[in-house]
């Protein structure tokens, strides 16, 4: 049978249309797919996110509550112990005439560790820290470091700092937990801590003049900036350690939430 | 006189070819640039015996090998990470050249190997399909619109697709252009080459992007 030329071509014509049309049928299909791919990835991420902030919250409400157990405990137990030992100190002195000069130096002493006491009992007592702000807790906590004449704390700060209680308490954490580490590993003796604010950040500044520190050699002390970063997570924030042989500069930005509901 | 839109196209990709793969950081990509020239340099030839009214069945015949060849070669490095589209490739291209070489002889190296190259045409296709299913099925996310890999399989999928059916009815097309002048494949060639070396110059600007934007 003869085939018409005219039907071959349609044929041929109408074949390679169709196929052309289902390859670009297809290619969208793989797009349209690939981009629905993208945005349950991104759930996935934001739910994974959401998932390890919750659990960072719940780890810290869980280390306030052990702080304010641990500040209590202090308080009660170990202050009362001490007052008790400070008051027979008082009746021996009273009762010897001629009291040696080191037991007025152990009283003398003993004052002062109830006083260190009670104030870090203070400063771990988590009602206590929400009945004040952030920064009047911050000032309170660099004068009782300052008057051990080890290291000087330089404090700038706005007036007041948009966040709520719960918030200021991490943020009180996060600083607090810097401070320490200065302390404990730095060999510094001077600390700057700035505290800025524009219209959507405040941006929170601590440098020391300590030895620094090589970031692949953190170790151990890389759980307390573990802490601080997820800490400033946790406040939508982020942190940043920059170090050198001169010192080391944390830089923490955190968002200011504005119409908060 | 028919106008050979196609070879316009096939110096751009080749151009562009050269100037975005240039660098050798691109590594087998650079690959492109020496083929497409060889692409341009056999079509113009095909196209000056076509004109001179000479045979130029033998030249596609061995072209389309070594064309052929490439694109499997192509499809090999993209997916040289997945054993089974390697082994795949690896099997189809030795059966393909078994089966071209008995075709080929059997024609002495005269006319074009229809079966052999409707395999090959097949099993390219059934390539560039396995490609997007697995790159679906992969749980990373790839960003398409610059991926320079997604491009070439695109590019040529619409150029497998689009040709099949010359390559099925070529001895009809042949019979059609010489009783009736009406060249139908040089007419759809046109159209599915300016698709194809657009998806493949698109890739080469990808691939460039991709470079410069890479610490070497």
């Amino acid at each position: 049978m003869q085939v018409s030329s005219n039907y071959i071509i349609t044929i041929v014509v109408v074949i390679t249309g169709i196929f052309l049309i289902v390859a670009l049928f297809l290619l969208l299909y793989v797009n349209i797919y690939n981009e629905r791919k993208k945005k349950y990835m991104e759930e996935k991420l934001l739910l994974q996110r959401e998932y390890e902030q919750q659990l960072v919250q719940s780890q810290l409400e869980v280390r306030e509550a052990t702080f304010s157990e641990l500040g209590k405990e202090l308080h009660d137990n170990v202050g009362q112990l001490l007052n008790s030992t400070k008051l027979l100190i008082g009746i021996t002195q009273r009762n010897i005439p001629d009291a040696p000069d080191t037991l007025f130096t152990a009283d003398e002493t003993l004052a002062k560790a109830i006083q260190e006491l009670r104030a870090l009992s203070k400063s771990l007592n988590k009602e206590w820290l929400q009945q004040f702000n952030f920064l009047e807790n911050l000032q309170t906590e660099i004068e009782r470091i300052n008057s051990s004449n080890t290291i000087k704390i330089h404090f700038n700060h706005p007036q007041k700092i948009p966040f709520n209680a719960d918030e200021q308490v991490i943020l009180f954490r996060i600083v607090q937990e810097s401070v320490q580490n200065i302390m404990k590993h730095a060999e510094a003796n001077i600390i700057n801590i700035e505290i800025k604010e524009d219209a959507s950040f405040l941006q929170i500044i601590i440098n020391d003049n300590g030895l620094g520190f090589e970031k692949n050699n953190i170790g151990i002390h890389g759980i307390g900036m573990l802490n601080m970063k997820h800490r400033t997570e946790l406040l939508g924030g982020k942190i940043n350690w920059e170090s050198s042989m001169k010192g080391t500069k944390v830089t923490i930005q955190l968002p200011i939430k504005t119409n908060e509901a | 006189m028919n106008i050979p839109f196609a070879l316009f196209f096939e110096f751009l990709c080749a151009f562009s070819a050269t100037r975005f793969l240039y660098s050798k950081q691109n590594g087998w990509w650079r690959h492109f640039i020496w083929f497409l020239t060889i692409v341009f340099i056999i079509d113009t030839t095909g196209y000056l015996f076509y004109l001179s009214r000479i045979n130029n069945h033998w030249l596609y015949n061995i072209a389309n090998f070594i064309f052929s060849s490439f694109y499997t070669w192509v499809l090999y490095k993209i997916n040289s990470t997945n054993k089974l589209m390697k082994r795949l490739l690896t099997g189809c291209q030795i059966i393909f050249s078994i089966t071209y070489l008995f075709e080929s002889i059997q024609s002495h190296f005269l006319e074009a190997s229809r079966f052999s190259f409707i395999f090959n045409t097949i099993y390219i296709i059934i390539a560039c399909c396995l490609y997007f299913y697995f790159l679906l099925k992969n749980d990373e996310y790839i960003n398409l619109v610059k991926d320079a890999s997604f491009w070439i399989i695109s590019g040529l999928f619409f150029f497998e697709l689009g040709s099949i059916s010359l390559i099925i009815f070529s001895s009809y097309l042949v019979e059609i252009n010489l009783k009736e002048n009406i060249n139908v494949s040089f007419a759809i060639l046109n159209v599915v080459n300016f698709i194809f070396y657009s998806c493949w110059t698109y890739a080469f600007i990808c691939k460039y992007r991709q470079t410069i934007s890479s610490p070497s």
